[in-house]
């Protein structure tokens, strides 16, 4: 998934002649001119964002549904019209500022990270002796306003990054306590591990997703729901029926490996802390060798 | 804040708002949730985007719960209920306008019977809608009581009586031409706010005069009924209408007031060349109609009562009203012996034919005995019926002497009774359990 590339736009396939009409429709009620575009650099962008369509999607149904407006004022920005400047800090700057205090929760860091987009925005960065802006990438999908916010918040992790000092999730993680639970046998605890790997890995995206943001990030039911645009209900009845669903897995699996179910009742009540398990890394690994039983007891003998 | 190693590169900015915003295609959308789930670091970035979301920005769609479809329940349960609702609103409306129905259609209709009306009280009233037989050998207190039971038991069933009494007012002869004027007579001698059928008992059953008293030639369309009697009134403003046959009519009460049920009416036209018989109905009322003018004697009596006989005049189309209060009588008064009807036993002195041939087996009565409350009756086929007290219906006797015919019955001095069939004599006390005297 590469950062788009703006270079691109300018080599993209000319939109059929019949579609002009559509070009001067949107460069009209997008009020192109007003922000220093011509038609004729205006219909060149234009179809560049539509060369991004997808198959099979109609050029016009793909071009009316974009935010035209914000399309043309970013790349104007990208362009360096002064007009396009004016109208975006006139427009975005009160509400870039507020997004920028709410990632940072401090109203100092986040005047600071503002600014320091503002200054990466307008494209500091000289490539090749030529300006190029981040805005360049804004494809319209989605609105501006996100765009900016999720470059606001590229810029804090990147800013907590160069600041704060990583640690690693296994030294984090809580040992165990020590006697709490009888020790678990070697051949049902590689069969326990086992069976949680494969079932986890199997899982689909947006299940791996629920889970690792849940269980491994610490989000909040509301928090997820609103990055999925669902319900923050939505999201625990389905974190539920997905916890469920996994747990009948392992009982089919484990029986399905020679354990009566019973055992397999038994066994999914072993302390995770005698599991020699990294579910961050098997969540978040998304296309990998699979676990197999056998890499396990090598590992074992190691 | 940890970040794992990742393989791929980050989503840019660009596709974390467009996927914030869900304004990318399910492919792509796919491809971000998939590598959301594997990149610590993007998620991180996402979810911190979307806590810069100001609090009044609709970023979230509404939770799509499983939603039960209701609507079509509730409509069609409110549809079924308001079905039901309805249908039982029109049976309670036909309900109460099939007696007005029949009384209109009774009204309108312009056949006339060709033999004469007997009479329109339910003579054929099953068993438990008679009163029950009185014989009294002799004027005792508890004698007296009878009728005041008879009139409880009147109060009770007088509005019963009322739909009887439509149900028989298609039998008077009528045309279409007086149809509305004895309905409007009718809701005359109706109370305000009471219904013409209601099935309430009568708030109060007063004695149509207080002495007897012929009122033939009376022409007034103007019913006296009680308000529970609308339809008797009914029949009565026909009857006084112009255009209807020459007839009598009028009410029986005793001597409290209270109407007498079943008494007998018998009329007898002076030049003897008609006779006709009724009976009052449970509103102590009766009706012969049809009569041809003259002058007439009539009689009425009644169990317990004195006899009362009268001269009525008929005119040619007027009716006569006659209301009559009969006394109570001693009981050599009101025995009426038939002459097909030997007396077998003449021990007793309370042997009496008065005892109406209402017995369930419809044959006609042979004798009948009182012990008491107690009263047996024996028809004519041998079958012996017990009245346990007055008022109370008759019920068949199964004594020892199973299928065989009782013969005679009797009262012996000690107030026992005796039974005698083919098979022998038994005696009873209470005329349920039966000794033999063999």
């Amino acid at each position: 998934m590469d950062v788009a590339d703006p270079l691109q736009h300018e080599a993209a396939p000319v939109i059929p002649a019949p579609e002009s009409q559509l070009i001067q429709e949107l460069y009209t009620s997008c009020e192109a001119a007003g922000l220093g575009w011509t038609l004729d650099e205006f219909g060149a962008m234009i179809r560049a964002a539509a060369s991004r369509r997808p198959e099979g999607a109609s050029t016009a149904t793909y071009l009316r549904g974009l935010h035209i407006e914000d399309l043309a004022l970013a790349q104007a920005c990208a362009r360096g019209y002064e007009r396009a400047w004016d109208q975006l800090i006139k427009s975005f700057r009160g509400p870039l500022r507020q997004a920028a205090i709410a990632i940072s929760k401090s109203s100092s860091i986040g005047e600071e990270l503002a600014d320091s987009v503002y200054a990466d925005l307008f494209g500091l960065k000289n490539c090749d002796s030529e300006r190029r802006s981040p805005l360049a990438s804004y494809s319209g999908r989605g609105s501006l306003m996100g765009w900016l916010r999720a470059t606001l918040a590229q810029h804090y992790v990147d800013r907590f990054r160069r600041t704060h000092r990583e640690a690693p999730l296994e030294e984090t993680d809580v040992p165990a306590p020590a006697g709490s639970s009888p020790p678990v046998e070697d051949a049902l605890r590689l069969r326990l591990e086992s069976t949680i790997h494969v079932t986890l890995r199997s899982l689909e995206p947006q299940d791996r997703f629920l889970l690792a943001s849940y269980f491994l990030d610490g989000r909040t039911l509301l928090e997820i729901g609103r990055l999925l645009r669902v319900h923050e209900a939505t999201v625990s009845r389905k974190l539920r029926r997905l916890t469920e669903s996994i747990r009948k897995q392992l009982l089919r699996e484990l029986q399905h490996r020679g354990l009566k179910k019973t055992a397999a009742e038994e066994a999914l009540g072993v302390d995770p802390g005698d599991l020699n398990l990294n579910l961050r890394k098997i969540l978040q690994t998304g296309t990998g060798p699979p676990f197999s039983e056998k890499d396990a007891h090598k590992r074992q003998n190691e | 804040m940890t970040t794992p190693p990742q393989s791929e590169p980050h989503l840019d900015a660009d596709q974390l708002a467009a996927f914030a915003e869900g304004a990318l295609p399910a492919a792509e959308r796919a491809l971000c949730l998939r590598h959301l789930a594997e990149c610590a670091h993007c998620r991180e970035v996402a979810f911190l985007a979307g806590a810069a979301l100001p609090e009044d920005e609709p970023a979230i769609a509404p939770a799509r719960r499983f939603s039960f479809p209701w609507w079509p329940v509730l409509s069609l349960g409110g549809a079924a209920i308001a079905a039901v609702v309805i249908a039982v609103v029109i049976l309670h409306q036909a309900h109460q306008s099939k007696p007005s129905t029949q009384i209109q259609m009774a009204a309108r209709s312009s056949v006339i019977p060709t033999t004469p009306l007997a009479a329109t009280a339910p003579i054929d009233r099953p068993a438990p809608a008679q009163p029950n037989p009185r014989v009294l050998p002799k004027p005792s207190p508890a004698q007296k009581q009878v009728p005041k039971s008879q009139t409880d038991a009147l109060k009770e069933s007088q509005a019963m009586d009322a739909t009887m009494t439509a149900s028989a007012a298609p039998a008077v002869p009528g045309a279409g031409a007086v149809a509305a004027a004895p309905l409007q007579a009718a809701n005359k001698a109706a109370p305000k706010g009471a219904s013409n059928f209601s099935l309430a008992p009568p708030t109060a059953a007063p004695p149509q005069s207080q002495s007897p008293r012929l009122v033939a030639g009376a022409g007034q369309a103007v019913a006296k009924a009680a308000p529970s009697a609308t339809l008797h009134a009914y029949s009565q403003a026909y009857m006084r209408s112009a255009g209807a046959p020459p007839g009598i009519m009028g009410t029986i009460t005793d001597s409290s007031g209270a109407m007498i049920p079943h008494a007998k009416v018998t009329l007898d036209q002076a030049s003897g060349t008609a006779h006709r018989e009724t009976f009052t109905d449970s509103a102590g009322r009766f009706t012969i109609s049809s009569l041809q003018p003259g002058k007439y004697r009539m009689e009425i009596s009644a169990p317990g009562f004195m006899s009362q006989v009268r001269e009525v005049e008929v005119g040619t189309t007027q009716l006569a009203e006659v209301d009559s209060k009969l006394a109570a009588g001693a009981v050599s008064e009101t025995v009426e012996v038939r002459a097909a009807t030997p007396a077998l036993d003449t021990e007793s002195a309370s042997a009496s034919s008065s005892v109406l041939s209402i017995l369930p087996a419809k044959e006609p009565l042979k004798t009948s005995v009182t012990n008491g409350t107690r009263t047996l009756a024996l028809d004519t086929a041998g079958k012996l019926f017990l009245s346990k007290k007055p008022g109370k219906p008759w019920k068949a006797v199964r004594g020892p002497w199973r299928k065989s015919a009782v013969t005679s019955l009797a009262l012996t001095p000690d107030q026992s009774f005796k039974v005698t069939s083919a098979q022998g004599s038994w005696l009873s006390a209470d005329g349920q359990h039966w000794s033999s005297t063999n």
